[in-house]
């Protein structure tokens, strides 16, 4: 246990170096994966598309679509040392239920926490057509104002004037920025999850589509059914969503 | 001479190469003059190759790019007029909608920092999914196109050579795309000779350029006869579009278009973003008596140019030596 401590540290020392340069997995240094489960929820519900739930505001709404982006990966280590995943940008589809993100190669250590950016940062919003996640034919890339499309929650409710719900949100300039970043503890009363080899622990995340409409501002449909473009309604969206992520438990 | 030699092989080959052999390779330089700035396309993990060009010469000219593959990009964009489109103040798309926008030219992109009339698009390569899905232009999906393409050997074998995949992909087309138009440079007007003291210009063209620097030379600026800004001409006092400002969301973008470039400018009628005008007299004639207040007039055209009848004539002449023959009549540019 010594000396795997002792590499833990002495890897945390090289990585806080390079931390710039995102070096990860070092040859000879022991690494291991984390499991981040994404579990879609509306309140203390299951989130299925198609179920009718009721709002904060006793508004109707019955989702369609609900995917975003989660990019950035970070784990902060008990030693304040960081490992980020590198390219790392996921579609998040909650078409049905659960969804995992895989994190590999993570230096051993023990972790307190996890971040990451809800949207696609600036800079890959401007490096022209890219393949994978960043595909522009994912349907979350707007053609019109270039940029991707950080979140979309999409269904139908009563209070709508025209029966639907549309929220697209982005932006990465300026007053328009609507790239949050959330952060949440691994500690599980006060000990932090730890990474190596032989286990790979896994994190399950609720995620509250609930709390889209509430939270840092209210947002009732009746009054804010739809949002396609970046700007003051996006960011109050962003502002909402931000606070929809809870670590439930890590086993 | 060599050069427009293996132009000319390369187009008497392109159409028994859709079977068979690969297309002759051309000159697919895309450097400007030492005059023009520093270009903000630079071809960054897109490197120019003649695969990558003559795929994306071929994407341009292709109906199936539609959702009924009726239209292609030239259906707009028309080269002998600059890949502008003279028959349409605003663009007729697909199933005959129309579009709010009128079909601006294609040239010198890679010196384009901000594309579109609102300056909405910022990276070449992502230029073309704003018209190839846009349900008044060309109505298709990205996922969709992509599917079509992959359907078809001949265009498989064209991307494995461009960007040695198997697999099609949105991005390799929207790169060969970049490609295609980014290579797509005009500097060889007679403006460009006279520049490169190669030929001289007539007295009134000359005293037009004069007359232009001093009253148009503020926004239409430098080689590329732009500064690139957005500002609000006056056309209308309150807008029915609202221009830049559906992208930045803010009120002093209200009603501001992009300073377009003015190369080319005889030959991409009609003008403004939504081609109301149809001679560049009229444009002249609007920027001396026909500047309407709006909110965000720019500053420079609150009194109008106040031209004469003779400076607009000398004007409209120099415009004319802006005129790029040789882009044009390019046939690297021409439908393969």
């Amino acid at each position: 246990m010594k000396s795997i401590l002792f590499i833990a540290a002495t890897a945390a020392l090289l990585f806080t170096s390079c931390k710039k340069e995102k070096i990860t997995g070092d040859p000879g240094t022991l690494t291991g994966n984390m499991i981040i489960e994404l579990d879609p929820k509306w309140n203390t519900e299951a989130f299925v598309p198609g179920k009718t739930y009721i709002n904060q505001f006793g508004e109707d709404f019955t989702p369609s679509l609900f995917k975003y982006y989660v990019s950035n990966i970070v784990l902060t280590a008990k030693d304040g040392s960081t490992w980020s995943q590198p390219n790392s940008y996921h579609i998040i589809d909650h078409k049905n239920g659960a969804n995992e993100l895989v994190l590999k190669n993570i230096f051993a250590g023990d972790y307190t926490s996890v971040s990451f950016t809800i949207g696609v940062d600036s800079v890959r919003n401007v490096s022209g057509a890219q393949e994978g996640a960043l595909d522009p034919a994912n349907q979350m890339f707007w053609s019109w104002n270039t940029g991707y499309i950080f979140f979309k929650l999409e269904g139908k409710s009563s209070a709508s004037a025209d029966s639907t719900v549309s929220y697209h949100t982005g932006g990465f300039t300026g007053a328009n920025n609507a790239l949050r970043t959330v952060t949440l503890s691994l500690e599980t009363a006060g000990i932090a999850t730890e990474i190596n080899p032989d286990e790979t622990p896994e994190v399950h995340v609720f995620v509250d589509a609930a709390k889209v409409f509430y939270g840092a501002s209210d947002i009732k449909i009746s009054e804010m059914s739809s949002n396609h473009m970046p700007g003051a309604k996006a960011a109050k969206l962003a502002d909402n969503y931000r606070g929809m992520f809870k670590v439930d438990h890590v086993h | 001479m060599v050069c427009w030699m293996l132009v000319l092989t390369a187009t008497a080959c392109s159409k028994q190469a859709e079977q068979s052999a690969p297309l002759q390779p051309l000159n697919v330089s895309a450097e400007g003059p030492a005059y023009f700035p520093a270009a903000s396309y630079r071809f960054t993990n897109n490197e120019l190759t003649s695969a990558g060009f003559q795929l994306g010469r071929r994407l341009f000219y292709d109906e199936l790019l539609s959702v009924e593959n009726d239209i292609s990009c030239a259906s707009c964009h028309q080269q002998r007029f600059a890949f502008s489109d003279p028959s349409h103040a605003i663009p007729h798309g697909a199933h005959g909608k129309l579009g709010t926008r009128n079909s601006p030219g294609i040239f010198n992109m890679r010196w384009t920092p901000a594309m579109m009339w609102d300056g909405g698009i910022t990276n070449l390569e992502l230029m073309p999914v704003a018209p190839l899905t846009n349900p008044v232009e060309m109505d298709e999906t990205l996922d969709n196109i992509v599917r079509k393409l992959n359907a078809n050997a001949s265009y498989r074998e064209a991307f494995r050579g461009a960007f040695g995949s198997e697999t099609i992909t949105a991005p390799m087309m929207l790169k060969a795309f970049a490609q295609f138009m980014g290579a797509m440079v005009s500097a060889d007007s007679r403006y460009d000779r006279f520049r490169q003291g190669k030929l001289s210009l007539s007295a009134d063209e000359m005293s037009g350029m004069q007359l232009f620097d001093d009253k148009c030379g503020s926004c239409h600026s430098g080689e590329l006869f732009t500064d690139f800004s957005f500002r609000n001409n006056g056309i209308d006092s309150a807008g029915k579009d609202d221009g830049r400002f559906l992208v930045t969301q803010q009120n002093t973008d209200r009603g501001t278009f992009r300073v377009p470039s003015l190369r080319n400018v005889a030959i991409t009628r009609p003008y403004m973003h939504d081609g109301r005008f149809n001679s560049l007299e009229e444009v002249l004639q609007h920027y001396t008596s026909g500047i309407r207040h709006a909110e965000n007039l720019d500053p420079v055209l609150k009194t109008g140019l106040g031209l004469s009848a003779e400076q607009s004539r000398k004007i409209i002449s120099f415009l004319g030596t802006l005129t790029d023959e040789t882009f044009t009549k390019d046939p690297r540019f021409s439908k393969p």
